[in-house]
């Protein structure tokens, strides 16, 4: 037993208890907080795993937005469940029992955790992780294969080197020659990825998709192989501000201004979060614009800067946040972000290639055109969720002065 | 710089992403009816687009058409893969979302407040975006990506029913949460298999999944199947998973039921059409798989249920919702009988229920829109009063009924044949027959109100809807006594998207 199962098994506990805690509890105050514990919980499990990103927008997402707005939509229906007679639904307890035996029962043929002959790591994934999809079918408009790159070796190699899944899921020899032939095949490009090149004091360029400019494959996983998907994502965040405005917004005749409590009495409120918005707003713009380097991006990043927005209008009032960013603003920056993306993905498209081809955005260097296209929808997403974000706080907010 | 772009190669994205940006262009479309007609003119564009794109479906060699977005290898990126039954699914969303956007000006100018048009109409414009944009794709997670996006903007229609009756926000609420239990179970299902697969392309799943050794009896497929089925049912309203719908449809607003009765459940069955028979394939999903069975006794009882339930109804619109789950009952009971005919007319009933059923509920408004309300006591002796608008309930409910000479009759040959055809299926056919029954009683009794009743209170003085909303109506009740006459197009289509989704993976 490994400290890290240990732990596991200690955060699992509590993340059951704190499930069980949120349905038993009666105050809707408390499970809203106890489910930004749940977030942060589950947060230090995915760290344990090794999934930072999906850590940080837990975090940011589950335990820090989610629980503020929850707090908002609270203020509107009570702090206190309706006093209902508990009694036991049956059909729904079985199929609640149901449901849960056929996820274990699903897990008995899954892969083990971090098996590295898992199909999920060693079919497809390795190009992908040494960024070198690009080249691997010598796509046109993508990098040229490094000099020397053996390109009829990695086309034949698709993640089934080792021949067909035997039948025996346990077969040892298969395995390691699975994981020997798989990661025996990376070894140079990963290491070629990763050392930096120095020549006449010039950063040259590592020869993969994005010229070195992304080390955390994440980034280059949903920003660019799967950047359609973020767009859409970023459009569901935006639809759901819409979906918001159009249901509760009120007549703009009636005024957006309905200010409410202000703190700015207490001066070490007040102080405390002047001295932290800065920091606050840099980490929220450090976190978009570096997402390729450590864990973030767009998503966490625009969270972030919401929360600075977020906590200036909780201290001083709406009445000052609005100064900052008027509602009409908030509206129009919250579809910007949706169409800097779904633009860039047309000006590569108009340039002559498909659609979000990022490496037509720089002809001479394709690498550098990808780094671009991804830099700019980063910040594309991160506009749309800080202003959604925004949005929905002030909605929230708004209604509760009714 | 436009001199390296060309419409043609790009159709299968433009079809998706012009209303995704139109959609948000269309809030700052401010006040009256520039909202209206820049969504009338998105759609328009985005139904032009997909006729382009059936052409060069029917014209490729390969029978199909791949756009790989990002130029990232298809087993990397995310592939758009049209073929003969999605370019047709296609069509019928654009088409339907066109001619729905048409109608819906006087329509929404009563029931929703005018100062947030251009929101209703952006979430309207999106929710086409994402209906498409889970039918144009050849990916598993893009679909569920876009299903979130047809969702949401779905749950938010049908709430602004609001300002004609309150309900409408419960009946909303309790879609949004079936809705996501379904999604949930879309997701987790999808999760399953590409832990199994290490790939979320459609194509390769298929082939992956085909690799496995003795794939009947892995655990973790089995239990991907079942949630998929589970959820695929919830979102296509499969009785009896179909408990959201007829509330949702009935205090939606009427435009917004009119759109939805004619695509988001379609897209659902498309989704079913591509998990089951593209993904897990016939092998696996009907023959291995009692899925069949399951799907075709499900079906069943859901046409006769919801049948008998339709009669007893008095509201207009909820007697069209409970029907809409019974005709959604045909096109699971087509497909489940896996082969040639039943698939076939699932997919061309597909788009003759849309056209139907979509005229009928555009009928339905029309009479909420001059009257406020739409029970059968207050249509009686509307026949004189609003002819158009009630010829054309009748010849859609015609339709449903499958008489001759329209399009319901087209579906319901295939379907017979289908059903006679498979062994020891010949019970779904004689479902198919009382349903067609229970469907000349439902629509009898709205024939009978409208027509041989004398009208009474302000009925009487209503005069016919305004041309806006009739000619719309009878566009779509036009097409479907056209397809009925002539079903070469629709026919032909069907059964080419019936071969290749029976002969595996598109």
């Amino acid at each position: 037993m490994t400290a890290v199962v240990i732990i596991d098994a200690l955060l699992l506990l509590l993340v059951t208890a704190t499930a069980v805690a949120i349905v038993e509890v009666r105050s809707l105050y408390a499970s809203s907080i106890l489910t930004g514990i749940y977030s942060l919980l589950m947060a230090l499990v995915w760290v344990n795993m090794h999934s930072m990103d999906v850590s940080f927008t837990e975090a940011a997402v589950g335990g820090g937005i989610s629980t503020i707005l929850l707090i908002g939509t609270i203020v509107h229906v009570g702090r206190e469940e309706k006093p209902i007679k508990k009694r036991l639904h049956l059909p729904a307890l079985i199929f609640t029992a149901l449901t849960g035996a056929a996820l274990i029962y699903g897990t008995l043929d899954m892969p083990r955790f971090g098996d590295p002959a898992a199909p999920i790591h060693h079919y497809r994934v390795p190009e992908m992780m040494a960024q070198t999809v690009g080249f691997v079918n010598g796509t046109p408009g993508k990098q040229k294969p490094p000099e020397g790159f053996d390109l009829e070796r990695y086309r034949r190699f698709d993640g089934r080197v080792a021949g067909p899944i035997p039948a025996d899921p346990k077969d040892t020899a298969w395995r390691e020659k699975s994981i020997l032939q798989t990661y025996g095949l990376m070894v140079p490009q990963v290491r070629a990825a990763h050392e930096p090149h120095a020549e006449e004091g010039h950063h040259l360029h590592p020869p993969d998709d994005f010229n070195g400019h992304v080390p955390n494959s994440v980034t280059s996983l949903l920003a660019a192989y799967r950047g359609y998907d973020t767009m859409f994502e970023t459009t569901v965040i935006f639809t759901a501000g819409v979906s918001l405005i159009l249901l509760l917004r009120r007549p703009r005749r009636e005024g957006y201004l309905q200010p409410g409590a202000v703190m700015s009495d207490q001066v070490i409120l007040r102080v405390v979060t002047k001295l932290s918005i800065p920091f606050i707003l840099i980490f929220g713009f450090y976190v978009i614009t570096h997402g390729e380097l450590g864990p973030g991006g767009g998503f966490q990043g625009g969270v972030v800067l919401a929360t600075a927005f977020i906590l200036y209008a909780l201290i001083f009032g709406r009445a000052a946040l609005y100064r900052v960013v008027p509602p009409p603003v908030s509206d129009i920056l919250a579809g910007v972000g949706v169409l800097i993306y779904s633009g860039t993905g047309a000006v590569c498209m108009l340039l002559g290639g498909k659609f979000l081809d990022y490496s037509m955005l720089n002809k001479e260097l394709p690498g550098d055109g990808e780094s671009l296209g991804m830099t700019l929808v980063e910040y594309g997403v991160g506009i749309t969720v800080s202003m959604v974000m925004l949005t929905i706080f002030n909605q929230l907010a708004e209604e509760r002065s009714t | 710089m436009l001199d390296a772009f060309e419409i043609v190669p790009n159709l299968p994205v433009l079809v998706v992403t012009t209303p995704l940006i139109g959609g948000i262009l269309t809030i700052a479309m401010g006040r009256g009816k520039g909202p209206w007609a820049w969504a009338t003119l998105i759609t328009g564009v985005v139904f032009y687009f997909t006729v382009l794109l059936m052409q060069q479906v029917l014209a490729a060699k390969t029978g199909f058409i791949s756009y790989e977005l990002g130029n990232w290898p298809r087993q990397w990126g995310i592939e758009y893969r049209v073929d003969a039954l999605n370019a047709f699914i296609l069509l019928t969303v654009a088409g339907v979302g066109f001619v729905t956007t048409l109608y819906a000006q006087k329509s929404v100018e009563k029931e929703i407040p005018q100062d947030r048009h251009n929101f209703f109409y952006a979430v309207w414009v999106l929710a086409i975006c994402g209906l498409l944009g889970i039918t144009v794709t050849g990916d598993a997670f893009n679909v569920y990506v876009l299903l979130e996006i047809s969702s949401l903007t779905v749950y938010a229609l049908i709430a602004m029913g609001k300002d004609m009756n309150r309900q409408a926000l419960t009946a909303s609420l309790r879609y949004l949460i079936l809705g996501s239990v379904g999604a949930s179970f879309i997701l987790l299902g999808i999760g399953y298999l590409m832990m199994v697969t290490g790939t979320l392309n459609m194509e390769d799943m298929h082939d992956r999944l085909a690799a496995l050794p003795d794939i009947v009896h892995h655990r973790t497929v089995l239990v991907a199947f079942a949630f998929l089925l589970c959820g695929l049912g919830l979102k296509m309203a499969l009785f009896p998973l179909h408990m959201w719908l007829p509330k949702a449809y009935t205090y939606a607003p009427s435009a917004v039921s009119a759109l939805l009765s004619a695509t988001a459940t379609k897209v659902g069955i498309y989704m079913a059409f591509r998990f089951l028979f593209t993904i897990f394939g016939v092998g696996f999903s009907f023959v291995a798989m009692p899925a069949n069975l399951v799907l075709s006794v499900a079906a069943c009882a859901g046409i006769l249920v919801t049948g008998v339930t339709a009669v007893r109804q008095t509201n207009l619109k909820r007697m069209l919702a409970y029907s809409s789950v019974g005709q959604l009952g045909y096109i699971v009971a087509g497909f489940s009988l896996a082969n040639v005919h039943g698939v076939a007319g699932s997919v061309v009933h597909i788009f003759n229920h849309a056209v139907m059923k979509g005229g009928m509920f555009m009928a339905a408004g029309a009479i909420m829109y001059r009257l406020g309300r739409c029970d059968l006591r207050s249509i009686r002796g509307l026949g004189k009063r609003m002819p158009l608008t009630m010829a054309a309930f009748v010849a859609g409910g015609l339709g449903l009924v499958g008489f001759p000479l329209t399009a319901g009759f087209i579906s319901k040959w295939y379907l017979v044949q289908g059903a006679l055809e498979a062994p020891h299926m010949w019970p779904v056919a004689a479902v198919v027959l009382v349903g067609s029954l229970l469907a000349v009683a439902y629509t009898w009794r709205v024939v009978e109100a409208a027509y041989f009743q004398e009208p009474e209170g302000e009925s009487a003085l209503v005069t016919e809807a305004p041309l806006s909303m009739v000619a719309p109506m009878w566009i779509l009740i036009g097409a479907s006594v056209y397809f009925g006459v002539s079903a070469t197009f629709t026919g032909e289509i069907s059964m080419r998207a019936a071969k290749s989704l029976l002969g595996g993976a598109p």
